[in-house]
């Protein structure tokens, strides 16, 4: 079996040379039937990375030790519902996967795109193709997850148990594909290049492939965040890891872009400016599988370490040339267009800006996951660039980016006249200062938070204000404001999802800022039955129980809690710490209360003895906004995605 | 009459880029938390020396647990904050410390971001300028 996945690789890396030399001598000779041609062995090289990946999965389920892939990340004793977690734990097989979902991904975007895009798709093709080329070509030659080893091992090394943990079902896959997804709206983009009508298909297509890649990119992280809060036991989401930087760099160049897009569709500018974003943006996440498998920085996140890094920089390399000789070949095409930026006061002009410190963020936090390699060749000193840089650096900017966010959706397109803003404005300032005040007196009074919170209630005042008056105005013929305010969503699906997506990030932001500024730690020893009282919670250390699943030992420890204010009503949570002895590794899972207002979080520091152990309890206020982020943000996407019967104008 | 719109308009915009910029340097100036605890300001502001990446608050290893006790002890007999990061610097080198701590050659990590800042904003600036008047 294993010899087979490595021989259908090696007849997948033909085919898609072939189909990539065949989509462009097609569109270069206007040829038809090498077009054909290579249409066939781009449908079949998706089938050979199927068959490939299926078949280590085959592998992984007959543990078949004899594949040194399989053997170092699986065990007989490897609950098999954990077998995708496993195939894609470490290099060779995440690399696999990165492929599954970029060949899936193209396979979906060539068969479902319209038909008068479809025949000018053939250079897309091609250099879509080449990507796939050059994922198996590292597979093959460098990353090959079907190597037989000479001696068979009895049992393999098992799953790292950092892994097995349900996020890890959703995190690694959907981060990948989102980094995958990229390559997307990226060849579309370099495809409507050699589309001289600039017909207007281009940015529906482009619209819906970079708002794909970005929900499942940001979904991604997100639940990376969540899987960090849960499980890795530190209190904290997120820690401005290289790794996360890398992931989110590409992420906030895309929602530019999702922005600048609209720009283009509109009124025609932006064509050179959203060329140069999506392919910064793929240049980022290319950059992000360099430095996540072998780069030159350190990371929490090594499971995919190796010495594969070269390669991606080469690709990196290339790729950038690429798009800079690409852009400068159509600068004049790019660049001529009648139309211009009327006014400060534009919606052109605030989605520029929002654009500008997008990527201005990205190359921030760039600058400061570089920054330690900077250090080392110029001035010879090792540095560490961790959460307190990015924190002063890249949060500022951030919090503009949210006043923008509500500003700029209220300004009409080409100019709006000072008076009429501040008229729109003027519920919203008015509710505002009265909520200011109030957040004020209730003792928020440090400068950074304070104007957060300000800013966040103000762009929301502003987003239901305009929900308001547009359910009102189709009140007229109805007293029901339910049926009215569905009506309005979905009159304009784009916008108002845009503005769900705004309300996502919205509540991510309170949730920061509120973990961020105001969370209160205590370092304990308890031992059993003692009942410790911290702020409002009383805690209850109830036992300290000991199972064994397979090898591993789990020591849990159960903590009743109440509110002071109300002793009656009891929450049992658990923390626990699973050994495993094939790892040497111990994994901790806190204890957590969950409500809107703050989490309680118990880490389980050291078990003591069988009565006694350290802990430290931790208060992360308005942690529960963080998460609920999510669901909000899918739902926006979705809103905006599902598409329009009607078509509008 | 065209004059005077053309200077209020960019008056408004000096006003948001000041703005901007008083936001940004207030923020980039250390923040101290005078309710939080000395000891878990030291916790997130130093790295675990061994552990890729990781500040001590995220850390459990042994040397980080140990470090952790080191910066209690040291609370306890009295040192300030400075002291005590100094003395991991002089221990295990200027990268136990979380951030670049803004002296010499450290300066450009603060410095190009906010150049970088300033002049994307002035670029902005200019562009829907000549883009109005053109």
């Amino acid at each position: 079996m294993n010899n087979f996945g490595f021989y259908i690789m090696i007849l997948g890396l033909i085919l898609s040379l072939h189909s990539s030399l065949f989509f462009f001598l097609g569109e270069i000779k206007n040829r038809k039937e090498l077009i054909n041609s290579a249409k066939r062995s781009f449908y079949i090289v998706i089938l050979m990375v199927v068959i490939s990946s299926f078949s280590l999965i085959y592998s992984f389920l007959a543990n078949d030790f004899s594949n040194i892939y399989v053997a170092n990340h699986s065990s007989l004793d490897m609950n098999r519902a954990l077998t995708l977690v496993a195939f894609y734990s470490g290099n060779e097989g995440s690399l696999l996967y990165i492929l599954f979902i970029h060949v899936i991904l193209s396979g979906i975007m060539y068969k479902f795109s319209p038909s008068n895009i479809k025949s000018k798709l053939n250079f897309s093709c091609s250099i879509l193709t080449i990507i796939t080329s050059f994922y198996l070509f590292a597979l093959i030659f460098f990353a090959n997850p079907f190597e037989i080893s000479e001696f068979i091992p009895l049992d393999g090394k098992g799953i790292n148990p950092l892994l097995r943990h349900p996020g890890m079902y959703i995190h690694p896959p959907l981060l990948m594909s989102g980094l995958a997804s990229i390559s997307i709206p990226f060849v579309l983009c370099q495809g409507s290049l050699f589309d001289k009508t600039n017909s207007n298909n281009w940015h529906t297509i482009l619209r819906v492939w970079c708002l794909i890649s970005w929900a499942i990119l940001g979904c991604g992280l997100l639940i990376g965040a969540w899987w960090a809060y849960t499980i890795l036991g530190w209190g904290g989401y997120w820690s401005w890891d290289p790794i996360e930087n890398v992931g989110l760099m590409p992420w906030l160049v895309l929602t530019a872009l999702i922005h600048s897009i609209m720009v283009e569709e509109r009124r025609g500018i932006f064509r050179l400016w959203n060329i140069i974003l999506i392919s910064l943006t793929f240049v980022l996440a290319l950059l992000g599988t360099f430095i996540n498998r072998g780069g030159p920085v350190v990371s929490v996140h090594s499971f995919a370490a190796s010495t594969l890094g070269f390669l991606f920089l080469i690709f990196m390399i290339v790729m950038t040339f690429y798009s800079v000789i690409s852009i400068i070949f159509n600068y004049k095409n790019l660049t001529n267009n009648k139309n211009k930026i009327e006014s400060y006061l534009s919606r052109e002009a605030s989605l520029l800006l929002n654009n500008i410190l997008l990527v201005v963020t990205s190359l921030v936090i760039l600058w400061g996951v570089i920054f330690p390699v900077v250090s080392i060749i110029l001035n010879d000193t090792e540095i560490s660039v961790s959460a307190p840089y990015f924190d002063k650096t890249a949060g500022p900017i951030f919090l503009f980016i949210i006043i923008l966010m509500g500003i700029g959706p209220i300004l009409s397109w080409r100019m709006t006249t000072k008076k009429a803003t501040i008229f729109r404005l003027l519920p919203s300032i008015i509710i505002t200062v009265i909520l200011g005040l109030y957040i004020y007196i209730s003792g928020i009074k440090e400068f950074f938070p304070f104007i957060s919170f300000v800013s966040i209630f103000f762009v929301l005042t502003i987003i239901f204000r305009e929900w308001i008056g547009g359910t009102k105005s189709r009140m007229i013929n109805s007293y029901n404001p339910i049926p009215s305010f569905i009506t309005m969503i979905v009159s304009n699906r784009g916008r108002n999802g845009g503005y769900v997506v705004h309300i996502a990030i919205l509540a991510l932001a309170f949730g920061v800022v509120g973990t961020k500024f105001y969370d209160e730690r205590l370092d304990i020893n308890v031992s059993v039955s003692e009942e410790i009282e911290f702020r409002s919670y009383s805690i209850l250390f109830k036992e300290i129980k000991q199972e064994f699943i397979g090898d591993n030992s789990i020591t849990k420890a159960i903590f009743e809690i109440s509110k002071i204010t109300d002793l009656s009503k009891k929450n049992k949570i658990v923390a626990m710490h699973s050994y495993y002895p094939n790892y040497n590794q111990i994994s901790v899972r806190s204890a957590i209360l969950s409500t809107p207002v703050e989490d309680l979080y118990i880490i389980p520091k050291d078990f003591i003895d069988e009565n006694n152990m350290t802990i430290r309890i931790a208060i992360n206020p308005l942690a529960w906004w963080i998460w609920i982020s999510g669901p909000i943000l899918i739902l926006g996407t979705l809103i905006t995605l599902w598409p329009n019967k009607t078509k509008r104008n | 009459m065209f004059g005077m719109i053309y200077v209020k308009k960019l008056k408004l915009s000096y006003l948001i880029n000041i703005f901007i910029l008083t936001v940004f340097f207030s923020c980039i100036l250390p923040i101290e938390n005078s309710e939080e605890d000395l000891y878990i300001q030291l916790e997130k502001e130093i790295m675990c020396p061994v552990c890729d990446g990781q500040t001590l608050d995220q850390s459990q290893s042994l040397i980080a647990e140990d470090m952790k006790n080191t910066i209690k002890e040291k609370i306890a007999q009295g040192y300030n904050k400075e002291d005590i990061k100094s003395y991991f610097v002089t221990r295990y080198g200027e990268s136990v410390i979380a951030y670049p701590t803004i002296k010499g050659f450290n300066i450009f990590a603060y410095l190009i971001p906010i150049l970088g800042l300033i002049c994307s904003l002035f670029i902005f600036g200019f562009y829907i300028r000549k883009e109005k008047l053109g």
